[in-house]
């Protein structure tokens, strides 16, 4: 006798499917905050809302390319076109704006005491609240669903949409881009040096600033890519959605120990799976509470997170 | 001629000035080395000179130029390499990638050779090359950050106490590349050699290896002149290498 009957085993397969999609968009969001924790010790709490922005960059996009309201009537060219565009500006305008916002404001304090530039990146925060607040007005916004929720596999039992293929065939192959970037090239390895210790890294030729600026710009372009398959996976955005993802991201970023680039994918992974799993067999009004509980768990029994630094450093 | 050339310089820290005032020179080709005892402002003196402390007052210069406000990270496509006090190699990263970041401004086709060259030097770092910098030991850890400055192939490699915590043994096998490197420079020609401006608390090593040497007392320096005869000055002796 099987362990679970088969429809019981089909809704769990499609509970992992939404928890790793939304957790590989909670991961690429992760990535951005760990990278830049990484590098400068900053918690960049701006960061959840430069992804609200970009959602909504993408969907102002899409009101000039006249796909704002579905794309019903437009070619499936038109719309991979448009969605290709979409997928090249809106992670340009989030690299931007973040090494923007480093070079104006973080990056005067970076001789300061580490509380200010922290509390600078709350008020950068609410800036763009407030800046989507003017854009798309306090409510939930539609985000047309380019994408459909069709099964990729219409035979089979289980709910596995071109949505979630979407999300998988964009951010896994980002993920593996970013991995290999950050270990094999010579502006990874000197990322990962100025991480470990700056002044040493200056004294080898590498330009400290320089790789702080690099940082930002690919942290927020991962946040850009993240905010347009959000929009398209999800179907809502709102200007308050920055603050809730960002929080699930750092606390992905947390889990898997802050810092540490495939830590930042495991914790977002994670988190995503606790969320669906959480709302689907227990009640979503606890997903947030279980979620902050592993948190809290995994602080007290690994406080480097998950993937942390485990290396004995030998002085 | 004077490859680096250290004109009444002052620096320090916040509201606490460490240099009051100091003049030092490296010619081409030398050892230079600066002994004095803990917080005399040798290490101050080596981060002023790689910008990594600014200059409040005075001027240095390297190979002619005036090096006094520039970034540190200029300072190795010049020629200056440092290998810091602490050793503060990458703990994370591979000998090998640690390695490849002291040729960080390099593109020239080379680096392999001269990795090469590092693995003759410290054979040790190419049976570890695959191993996190952070799991060496103390001495190993010296030999990758002498290396890793020699990577960049400098005109002036800058030794911030490489001697410190580690074995007899070590710091022979140290002391003997630093002389080679100084003879012959990496490409083994004689009157190519290296020159080194080394920072040391253990005095003896310092003025053994070196043809000039420096004494530095809180911020200030009180005696110079060549090596030997430092050896040989009563109070070199008495304050620096246990005479009684």
């Amino acid at each position: 006798m099987p362990l679970l009957a088969s429809a019981e085993l089909d809704q769990l397969i499609q509970y992992i499917i939404i928890g790793l999609s939304n957790g590989s968009l909670y991961a690429l969001i992760a990535l951005g905050y760990t990278m830049v924790y990484g590098i400068i010790e900053l918690i960049n709490f701006a960061h959840g809302d430069l992804f609200m922005l970009g959602s909504f960059l993408a969907l102002t996009m899409l009101s000039w390319f006249g796909l704002d309201k579905g794309g019903s009537s437009a070619s499936t060219f038109y719309i991979s076109f448009s969605i290709a565009i979409l997928l090249l500006a809106v992670p340009i305008f989030c690299a931007f704006v973040n090494a923007g916002v480093d070079y104006l404001i973080y990056k005067p304090l970076r001789q300061a005491p580490k509380l200010a530039p922290l509390v600078s990146a709350i008020g950068v925060s609410f800036i763009f609240m407030n800046i989507g607040l003017f854009w798309y007005g306090p409510v939930d916004v539609a985000f047309p669903s380019l994408v459909t929720r069709e099964k990729v596999f219409p035979s089979s039992s289980i709910q596995f949409s071109y949505q979630a293929l979407m999300v998988i065939a964009v951010t896994v192959p980002i993920m593996i881009a970013l991995t290999v970037f950050v270990k094999y090239t010579n502006i990874g390895k000197a990322m990962r040096a100025t991480a470990q210790n700056p002044t040493a890294a200056a004294l080898m030729g590498i330009d400290v600033n320089r790789v702080i600026s690099i940082t930002f710009l690919l942290g927020g372009a991962l946040a850009g890519v993240a905010s347009v398959i959000y929009g398209l996976f999800n179907n809502t955005v709102s200007y308050q959605m920055g603050f809730q993802n960002g929080l699930y991201a750092f606390t992905a970023a947390v889990v898997g120990g802050i810092g540490n680039i495939p830590g930042a994918v495991l914790g977002g992974l994670l988190i995503g799976l606790v969320r669906s799993l959480g709302s689907g067999y227990i009640d979503e009004k606890w997903t947030e509470a279980m979620i902050f509980l592993i948190l809290i768990l995994i602080l007290i029994f690994r406080p480097t997170g998950l993937l942390g630094a485990r290396v004995r450093e030998k002085v | 001629m004077s490859l680096l050339s250290i004109q009444d310089l002052k620096a320090g820290y916040g509201l606490i000035e460490v240099l009051h005032g100091i003049s030092l020179e490296v010619h081409e080709g030398e050892i230079v080395a600066v002994i004095g005892a803990n917080g005399a402002g040798k290490t101050t003196m080596l981060m002023t000179v790689s910008g990594c402390v600014p200059v409040r007052s005075g001027s240095i210069h390297f190979n002619g130029a005036s090096i006094t406000k520039q970034a540190t990270c200029k300072l190795v496509q010049m020629g200056i390499a440092h290998a810091p006090e602490g050793r503060k190699i990458f703990p994370r990263l591979t000998v090998l990638e640690n390695l490849q970041m002291g040729a960080f401004t390099r593109k020239d086709n080379q680096i392999t050779s001269d990795l090469q060259k590092m693995y003759q030097y410290f054979p040790i770092l190419e049976e570890r090359k695959h191993q996190l910098g952070g799991t060496l030991s103390g001495g190993q850890q010296q030999m990758l950050a002498i290396a890793r400055a020699l990577m960049s192939r400098p005109k002036l490699l800058i030794l911030d106490e490489p001697s410190l915590g580690l074995a007899p043994m070590i710091v022979k096998q140290i002391l003997e590349v630093i002389r080679e490197l100084n003879k012959t420079g990496m490409n083994g020609e004689v009157g190519k050699g290296m020159s080194v401006l080394l920072v040391e608390q253990n005095a003896h090593h310092a003025l053994e290896i070196s043809h000039r040497g420096y004494v530095m007392e809180s911020g200030r320096i009180t005696l110079s002149g060549p090596s030997q005869d430092l050896l040989k000055d009563k109070r070199v002796q008495e304050a620096y290498l246990g005479f009684e």
